[in-house]
């Protein structure tokens, strides 16, 4: 017997430790390799050389990038922020509640390879946007639409009852309360719901493929034209071979840098809420 | 008040995006909304110029408008003529089949298309149609530099090598009785490079390409693929295969029915296993785009084919 | 001057008008999820006018280009396979490592360090599928050359590099359920002065095998839409799967093809149906888990 609690009890090091092993592995390796072609000039200046992407710099991949994640967190966010709202303060019905949940819990499901065919078939072609950043923006925006609805709608359930109550004892409508109490108290975790989903469409390359994402454009200037991105950059650099490796690495180094900021901001402006909340 | 700010900007935010969604709507339900097509069509041909197609073609036109956009800025500075207005040139990559789609439905002002054009695609892209050929790209067949057949025989006929796609022929000692036992592993394109066709149409006739074979996503990986394998054959591109053999010979190109690939073969036609690379349209030039193809096929143009490994298919004036 | 009923007839009105407009977007987060269904079958079915279903999901020929061989052929049994073969197989890896990871997690660790690790495990959820694939075709694939493995890419690769993507989500899952457990026996088996770790693999862990079984269910299903990373390493062979072989996922056939195909055709349309079986498949896995849990949990 004692020898079972011996193999689960190795079973818990070893996991965890294998788990934090893999993480500090990808982001050493990458900052590792990667760091060495950073400079001031690779993320201020176009791409160029006869593949391009040889010389130069991943400048316009990076604003693209930028356009691409706010589109879709625009799109994205609002509806489900909204959605999670109703949701917890005026859906009434069980029922209706559950088909909501159902719902969200099958865009969740929908693999983003798919977001990317449905954009193209409805805004690229039959609506005749074309390849462009409101296209891929789109189909961004329903992918992190679940990912936000989920944590903000969490957040507004956790809120405690007696806050709410007291505002509406107060005389104040719903709204008056959602306004002024309900979301500014949920600040943090819309913040990071935001922030972190604004990542997940950042990396995502599936649904922008064919919806919008080029192998090369100068820095976006309209919704409606199409963009360099990161994530499409990296992967045309690799299937390119292996001539441009080195821009390769730097392109996922800028990447992981920005996870890893986001998420330490995240991390940190939500403890220091809390905190705040504790007191 | 912080908070009210924050409260009435996520309002605002929300009042604005509802609009949005509700415009989405409306232009759902009316597809055909002729206007707003015209609109768009209008905002695409109006400084911008978008190239859709060919995984061949696409480094070398990046890597052109890049250049150019670098070089001008604007397009008033390529000739005073033309309206101040930034230069925006669009590149993406898809296939050589996307490409042509892309022009007929009006999202690509170009298509790259890296094999002939089909009749019935002319057609399709209307009386307007025409095409500018860049380079031509011819596939070898190439074996790696330690396989002994490379110093055994210099040639392969056609049926030859198609039997050992068709995987008909499976082992070395099959095609010649003095070479190995081993296995021959075959590598090709992935369905969605122009090559697979072309090599199909010049070798394989009706045959199919073995199942076995394995796809690579662009002819450097492919060429990669040959050279880590010593019982590799593929159809390497010449342009792959002359950058693999730059430092040191790891690929063989064997002769196609006693023909080598050279840059005097392929441009003659007498090496069959080529392809165009070129790109089309079905429309009108305009002026700004007559001065970026006035571009592709300057000295600059003709450096960045050869320095891509394709042979440019004209001479620079 | 507003009377106080005015006002609160104002306040009403403005209440009214924010339900409403929380309430569209809630219809339009529904519609949004309609239309992508309702576009994907659109432009599916036209597949089946010239491929029955049953060639379709049953054999195993994808030649899309006509006049090659029988003319163009699409069954999808090797990349439905493929698809479904990669994604056990990671949540097989994800899980031996992942349900340790929770137990560490759960029965280790201290309430501040649990603070630090689970932000920090969060971290691989953020790396973009790409940088997986990248990383994946530099160390993973090299590895498998150097072991004999041809060409290394191969499904095994494919399958470790999507175990480590569902890591995130397997082992917050599984911890919350493991802490829940823990604190509603240990305390007891504590005073009866049972070993601790004997509690947790006799009681806490059995306790929860239910929830754990449903979150990587849950996980297959995330396996299965995956793109990037996997096409990245898999080989992209239209073969039956097999551990160290390449093979092609349904995503990955879309994403490679979806370039080539030209509007309008069986191959354009087929690639739709591919999608749609893959959209199907996840439905499935999700009401089922679902309705397992009414019933069970």
């Amino acid at each position: 017997m004692h020898f079972r609690s011996f193999i689960i009890r190795l079973w818990a090091y070893v996991g965890m430790g294998l788990v934090a092993g893999v993480i500090v592995f990808l982001f050493g390796y990458i900052f590792y390799k990667g760091g060495a072609c950073i400079s001031w000039e690779f993320l201020t200046q176009a791409p160029a050389g006869a593949m391009l992407g040889q010389e130069g710099g991943i400048f316009p991949a990076i604003t693209g990038s930028l356009a691409f994640t706010l589109t879709a967190v625009v799109i994205g966010a609002v509806p489900a922020i909204a959605t999670a709202l109703w949701i917890v303060f005026f859906c009434h019905s069980k029922r209706l509640e559950e088909i909501l949940h159902i719902v969200i819990q099958c865009i969740a499901g929908v693999p983003s390879i798919v977001l990317g065919l449905f954009a193209y078939s409805l805004f690229v072609r039959d609506l005749q946007f074309g390849r462009c950043i409101l296209s891929s923006g789109i189909a961004l925006g329903i992918m992190v639409l679940p990912f936000i609805e989920v944590r903000a709608e969490k957040a507004f359930r956790e809120l405690p009852q007696q806050m709410i109550h007291a505002v509406y004892a107060l005389g104040c409508t719903k709204t008056h309360a959602m306004l002024t109490v309900v979301l500014p108290a949920c600040r943090a975790e819309l913040f990071s719901g935001i922030i972190l989903g604004g990542c997940y469409a950042m990396g995502a390359t599936a649904p922008m493929i064919f919806t919008g994402a080029v192998a090369y454009a100068s820095n976006p200037t309209s919704i409606l034209k199409p963009a360099m991105a990161l994530p499409l950059h990296l992967y045309l650099l690799v299937a390119q071979g292996t001539a441009s490796l080195g821009i390769a690495y730097g392109t996922a180094f800028v990447m992981m840098a920005v996870i890893l900021i986001s998420n330490m901001l995240v991390t940190i402006y939500a403890r220091r809420r809390q905190r705040a909340w504790k007191q | 008040m912080r908070k009210k700010s924050l409260a009435l900007f996520l309002t605002a935010a929300m009042a604005i995006s509802l609009f949005v969604g509700c415009g989405q709507d409306k232009s759902t339900s009316s597809k055909d909304d002729s206007k707003k097509t015209e609109e768009a069509a209008q905002a695409k041909s109006d400084s911008a110029i978008m190239f859709c197609g060919s995984t061949s073609l696409y480094p070398i036109m990046s890597s052109l408008a890049s250049s150019f956009t670098e070089q001008y800025e604007t397009w008033n500075n390529v000739d005073a003529s033309l309206p101040e207005k930034n230069i925006s040139i669009y590149v993406a990559p898809g296939g050589s089949g996307v490409g042509i789609s892309a022009v007929e439905g009006g999202t690509a002002d170009f298509g790259m298309v890296a094999r002939t054009v089909k009749d019935e695609e002319k057609q399709a892209l209307g009386d307007g149609y025409q095409e500018f050929v860049v380079a031509k790209d011819a596939l070898t067949v190439s074996v790696n530099a330690k396989n002994p057949i490379a110093d055994k025989m210099d040639s392969l006929d056609t049926e030859t090598i198609r039997k050992i796609f068709a995987g008909e022929i499976t082992k070395w000692s099959e095609v010649d009785s003095s070479l190995s036992d081993e296995t021959i592993n075959v590598y090709i394109r992935d369905l969605s490079g122009g090559a697979y066709e072309v090599f199909q149409k010049a070798i394989m006739g009706d045959s199919v390409i073995t199942a076995s074979a394995t796809q690579s996503a662009s002819m450097t990986e492919l060429a990669t693929n040959v050279a880590g394998d010593e019982n590799g054959i593929g159809y390497v591109g010449f342009g792959a295969y002359n950058m693999a053999n730059q430092n040191e010979k790891t690929l063989v190109a064997m002769k196609v029915d006693g023909v080598e690939a050279t840059e005097e073969t392929i441009l003659s036609g007498d090496y069959t296993v080529q392809r165009p690379v070129l790109f089309c349209t079905g429309k009108e030039i305009t002026d700004i785009q007559q001065k970026f193809i006035d571009y592709i096929f300057s000295e600059t143009g003709y450096k960045v084919v050869e320095e891509n490994g394709y042979i440019p298919a004209f001479t620079v004036k | 001057m507003h009377s106080a009923r005015e006002i609160l007839n104002m306040k009403k009105t403005g209440n009214r008008i924010f339900r409403f407009i929380l309430g569209s977007f809630t219809l339009l987060t529904s519609l949004a999820l309609a239309f992508v269904i309702i576009f994907i079958v659109k432009e599916a079915l036209p597949t089946f006018q010239n491929v029955s279903l049953k060639e379709f999901l049953l054999t195993g020929d994808w030649m899309p280009i006509s006049g090659i061989g029988n003319g163009p052929r699409f069954g999808i049994l090797n990349f439905l396979a493929a698809t479904i073969f990669v994604s056990f197989l990671a949540i097989l890896i994800a899980g031996v490592v992942g349900i340790g990871a929770a137990l560490f997690l759960s029965c280790v660790a201290t309430d501040r360090m649990r603070g630090v690790l689970y932000p920090f495990i969060d971290l691989l959820a953020g790396i973009p599928s790409v940088v997986y694939g990248f990383v994946g075709l530099t160390v993973l694939v090299k590895l498998f050359l150097k072991a004999g493995v041809r060409t290394g890419s191969c499904v095994l690769a494919a399958a470790i590099l999507l175990a480590v993507m569902l890591l995130p989500y397997l082992v917050s899952a599984v911890s919350e359920t493991l802490l829940k457990n823990k604190d509603a026996y240990l305390k007891a088996a504590d005073a009866l002065g049972v070993d601790s770790w004997y509690t947790i693999c006799g009681i806490v862990l059995p306790a929860s095998f239910k929830n754990i079984l449903a979150a990587m269910i849950l996980a297959i299903g995330r396996a299965m839409g995956e793109t990037m990373a996997v096409m990245m390493v898999i080989g992209n062979a239209n073969l039956f799967p097999t551990l160290l072989g390449k093979s092609e996922t349904i995503a990955a056939v879309i994403a490679l093809e979806m370039g080539t195909a030209v509007n309008g055709s069986t191959h354009f349309h087929a690639l739709y149906a591919a999608g749609l079986v893959l959209i199907i498949v996840l439905m499935g896995i999700n009401f089922g888990i679902n309705a397992l849990r009414k019933r069970f949990i």
